[in-house]
């Protein structure tokens, strides 16, 4: 027992040494390790003492900060009646990622035949981009995809199964510029490309307004050196909400189309404005062209002649065919012009109301004698008042009052009308008309002057003078744009009427109403009225130079009603069929404007106000053209042809 | 008497060790789904994959754990060790004929869905044999032969077998390690052991001298191994092939910082290191967290291999201690060779930061280890 205790004592105090060791030796392994952690914590240290900026730098150069581009939509350009005239619409370009897809070879066989399934690819060009550009990551396959056709191939990407190794592929977002009406007010809408923004028209002059700012989706390193990704969202464009009133333009545009489908013209031209406020209502010209597809001649030119002309001649056409007629065109108004002289003479008191003068069917001012239109049928207009030397739209009359003012004070008026200047008309290429300057302005200018030849005037000129005629000789800044506003519809920017100077006074406007009346109601300009319709309005007739070729420009500048006038007309026809020749009457222009004032009356609501009297069919006296006007030109004025384009 | 102490005070758990513990485990997860949602999301098509993997595993060993701790009493392990040894080798030898290649190396197992690293089961294997062994050699452990003895046999033949079946050197040299902690606790002496160290520093200065003169003769190997050595020695040299990892490793601990750039802000994650929730998730935590979130994960570890150190010391029995300090070995050897190769001190081999790192085998029987550990300390007699 004693020993057996003994044995175990032993072995217990054997145990206890042997743990007490082992105590102190883990003691010792303890404190290696952590000796060995305490080093290995200041290699960590010194690392980022030594080299934490440049590793910090490698790390942030190795990442890639990609921004992506979020494209803004451009504004719509709108009637004044809400009619969308352009719009953006949102579509897609393929783009395939040849490095990406070409990264395993099971993603080339699916990626590629998919693509020629779901698109218009052939699969012998896909081969031949990939085998061309085989690092490119960047391969536009296919432009301006609509998201519906799209959605089945992105369907099929999302599809883990059957699109797992189609890779590579993706759409960048894009927006294509839509014209629903194609050609409707082609001229003042204009047209706009993805590389250049706006080229023309509206989409050129408000280009500004209609350009939004692209967004991005980029990554950048803060200052706590962490990357963020931001959307900076894209602000879309403006729209511009046009003065322009889609009825009133289409009912405008339908007339020329089919005036000019009977009798093709050069050069057939339409405004329609508000006296009351400047608003151009209506803008028209023919020919036209698709803003869908402005490049394209063929509705003009045969494909024949567009294959024979040169290089120059085809831009020359299509600039010829992009030109707005009614602001970049400057050319001799002719009669239409009388209605501004008399306004002049009654107004500087030369003449008054109810003064007469013998027509004897010719003036002579100096060594030109100057013939009145009525010289070729009757002779002579014999003893006139102001009233019908303006009703029967005589020179002589015409020449009388020029002479009477006087050739500074008839300048003057003419400036006061707005010619020889811009009207500041918010259409691009307008052109500033030719008007004589003072120093050589001779008499015989001026004689011509007074009935509209030898100087050069826009349509915009010529309805915004004749508005304010009508309007108690308030000169209202024609404008075509009535307000800009946001994508939601908030008003940026308001265009009201504003004044820009009184031409006559009250008196003398309510004349020219009274005079404008009886020219339609008994005058020459009979065959543009409607039965029903107190209209009033001028006629012109008028020779082109070189005046030998015998070419002319026939118009009528008019409005209704006659008293309280909701809207001013100006139908002018540049060298109409049929004319080219001794015979020149102002038969087609008045039919035209009769065609348009009868549709465009009730859509104005304007009351029948006149006792109802039938229409004027008969062959009743219209102006006919004068011929041998002396051929001056007011080059005094220089030729201050805005550029066009 | 021991049965009856405890009865007198309760049962006994090193709750220390627990909470320090848990709180790891719990680190790990959160920075596991850290650096792993990036690529689980690309490659995986769900970023919690890697997350949700490693937490079944976790559940997983933390049962075993609290198993172990509280109804496997350690003794048990003083008979199975034989077995448990052996059983361990036989795996290890199978793997070149059953296991299934993974990344180019022939490392697992496969039992049905489940997938198992046999080198994991023979670090254990290692502790529970070689605490038995030096426990029955009693006294004579204080002749250095047997201590050598011991070591080849329980240590050099399981690493050998793990390097030739699955050319593992980093688990090799783990069960090494091992071995040679256990035995140099037990043994009396310290002079050998200060000899054997100086004669490998002398070594591995002769080996890096003639290291170096290699590179300055811009010569190169054709041996895998050796390269790696040049590898370490200038890793931005080969940056676009070995290198890779090292230098992309180094650039996130040095881009951390004091404080680093924020938690699940790191950018190495993003592609650049490949599998970063693996070995090299320290790089991860230096650059989220800077030099403050390493310091606090190696404070963590140190608190850790603290307790189990001092459950070694107090443990009831030689057995007991030495199971203890195995396991110390094998956190301490595995945690500084993991901060040592992603700091390029030592050459990149793959060795995982114990608790941190993603692996299920490592977590389970970690966890398992961690269990007898606490079942040791349930165990200790309190003095009075």
């Amino acid at each position: 027992m004693a020993d057996n205790d003994v044995i175990k004592k032993n072995k217990y105090r054997r145990k206890k040494a042997m743990l007490k060791r082992i105590h102190k030796k883990t003691g010792v392994a303890f404190g290696v390790v952590i000796v060995l952690l305490m080093l290995l914590g200041i290699k960590v240290f010194a690392i980022n003492y030594t080299h934490g900026e440049e590793y910090s730098k490698a790390v942030l150069d190795h990442q890639s900060y990609t921004s992506t581009t979020l494209p803004y939509r451009r504004g719509q350009i709108l009637t004044s009646d809400g009619t969308v005239l352009a719009y953006s619409e949102k579509v897609y370009n393929l783009i395939l990622d040849v490095k990406m897809m070409t990264s395993d070879e099971k993603y080339i066989e699916p990626t590629l035949s998919a693509l020629v399934q779901y698109f218009d690819l052939k699969r012998n060009d896909l081969n031949e981009i990939v085998n061309k550009n085989p690092n490119s990551q960047y391969q536009k396959l296919v432009k301006e995809l609509k998201a519906e056709e799209i959605e089945e191939f992105k369907n099929l990407m999302a599809d883990s199964t059957n699109g797992a190794n189609i890779k590579g592929v993706w759409f960048e977002d894009s927006y294509l510029r839509l014209y629903p009406f194609s050609t409707l007010a082609s001229d003042v809408v204009g047209f706009a490309s993805a590389a250049n923004g706006g080229e023309l028209g509206i989409e050129s002059q408000y280009n500004d307004e209609l350009t939004g700012t692209n967004g991005t989706i980029y990554n950048y390193v803060d200052e706590g050196l962490d990357v963020s990704e931001t959307q900076k969202a894209a602000v879309d464009g403006n729209n511009v909400v046009l003065t322009l009133d889609y009825n009133v333009q289409a009912i405008i545009e339908k007339c020329i189309k089919d005036y000019n489908a009977e009798k093709p013209s050069k050069n057939t031209a339409v405004v329609v404005m508000n006296p009351n406020n400047g608003e151009v209502l209506g803008m028209a010209s023919y020919p036209t062209f698709n803003l869908n597809n402005p490049r394209d001649l063929t509705g003009v030119y045969s494909q024949e002649d567009i294959q024979k002309m040169s290089d120059e001649e085809y831009t020359a056409s299509l600039y010829s065919l992009w030109k707005n007629f009614c602001v970049s065109e400057s050319y001799e108004p002719g009669s239409t012009f009388k209605p501004i002289t008399v306004a002049s003479a009654l107004e500087s008191g030369v003449a008054k109301d109810g003064d007469t003068y013998e027509c004897t069917g010719s003036v002579t001012i100096g060594p030109d004698r100057i013939r009145c239109h009525i010289s070729t049928t009757r002779g002579s207009h014999g003893l006139l008042t102001i009233e019908e030397g303006l009703m029967q739209s005589c020179n002589p009359y015409m020449i009388n009052l020029a002479v009477k003012m006087g050739t500074s004070q008839f300048l003057q008026y003419q400036s006061l009308f707005g010619y020889g200047r811009v009207t500041g008309i918010d259409l691009p290429g307008e052109t500033t008309g030719i008007t004589y300057k003072e120093d050589n302005y001779q008499v015989i200018d001026a004689a011509c002057n007074s009935f509209g030849q030898n100087i050069n005037v826009n349509m915009i000129q010529m309805i915004s003078a004749y508005c304010s005629l009508i309007n108690d000789g308030k000169y209202y800044q024609p404008h075509v744009v009535k307000r800009i506003e946001t994508d939601n519809g908030e008003v940026v920017k308001e265009y009201g009427a504003t004044l820009i100077r009184q031409t006559i006074t009250t008196s003398t406007s309510k004349y020219l109403r009274r005079y404008l009346k009886s020219t339609v109601e008994s005058g020459l300009a009979k065959k543009a009225g409607v039965t029903g319709y107190s209209i009033a309005g001028k006629t012109g007739t008028a020779q082109k130079q070189p005046r030998a070729d015998k070419r002319w420009i026939i118009s009528f500048i008019g409005h209704a009603p006659a008293d309280n006038p909701k809207f001013a007309i100006y139908v002018l026809i540049d060298e109409p069929n049929g004319t080219n020749g001794v015979e020149a009457g102002s038969n087609d222009v008045l039919n035209l404007s009769h065609d348009i004032l009868e549709k465009l009356l009730p859509y104005m609501n304007v009351f029948k106000d006149a006792t109802d009297e039938p229409e004027d069919t008969s062959e009743s006296p219209v102006e006919s053209a004068v011929d041998g006007i002396p051929s001056g030109s007011p080059t005094g004025g220089g030729n201050n042809t805005a550029g066009n384009n | 008497m021991g049965k009856k102490n405890r009865k007198d005070t309760g049962f006994y758990f090193d709750y220390s060790l627990l909470f320090v513990l848990i709180f790891i485990v719990g680190f790990g997860l959160t920075m596991i789904y850290s650096t792993s949602s990036y690529t689980a999301q690309i490659e995986q098509g769900d970023p919690e994959y890697y997350f949700k993997r490693q937490l079944i595993f976790t559940i997983l060993g933390m049962a075993a754990m609290f198993f172990i701790a509280r109804f496997f009493d350690y003794h048990h392990l003083l008979k199975l060790s034989p077995f448990i040894f052996i059983i361990s080798l036989i795996i290890i030898i199978l793997v070149p004929f059953i296991g299934r290649e993974v990344n180019g190396a022939k490392r697992w197992i496969y039992i049905g869905p489940v997938s198992f690293q046999p080198a994991e089961l023979v670090k254990i294997a290692v502790i529970i044999f070689c605490s038995a062994k030096v426990c029955n050699a009693g006294t004579s452990i204080k002749k250095f032969r047997r201590v050598v003895r011991i070591f080849l046999g329980v240590g050099v033949i399981p690493a050998v077998a793990i390097l030739v079946c699955t050319s593992n050197l980093s688990s090799a040299i783990i069960v090494c390690g091992i071995a040679v902690v256990i035995t140099f606790v037990a043994y009396p002496g310290y002079k050998i052991y200060v000899a054997i160290v100086a004669a490998l520093s002398a070594a591995f200065l002769a080996f890096y001298t003639w290291l170096t003169n290699v590179v300055n003769s811009g010569r190169t190997f054709k041996n895998f191994r050796l390269t790696r050595f040049l590898v370490w020695l200038n890793p931005e040299k080969y940056i676009d092939g070995k290198g890779y990892q090292t230098v992309q490793g180094l650039y996130a601990i040095g881009s951390g910082g004091l404080f680093g750039k924020g938690l699940g802000k790191s950018l190495q994650k993003l592609g650049f290191i490949p599998e970063s929730q693996n070995d090299m998730i320290f790089s991860i935590i230096c650059e989220e967290l800077g030099l403050f979130g390493a310091a606090c994960v190696i404070i963590m570890f140190v608190i850790l291999l603290w307790r189990v150190i001092h459950i070694s010391q107090n443990a009831p029995d030689l057995f007991g201690s030495l199971l203890a300090v195995g396991v110390f070995a094998h956190i301490a050897i595995q945690v500084i060779i993991n901060i040592a190769v992603v700091t390029n001190v030592f050459p990149n081999t793959g060795v995982t930061l114990p608790f941190i790192s993603y692996g299920g085998t490592a977590s389970v029987f970690l966890l398992a280890e961690l269990g007898i550990v606490l079942n040791i300390s349930s165990q200790i007699r309190l003095e009075r």
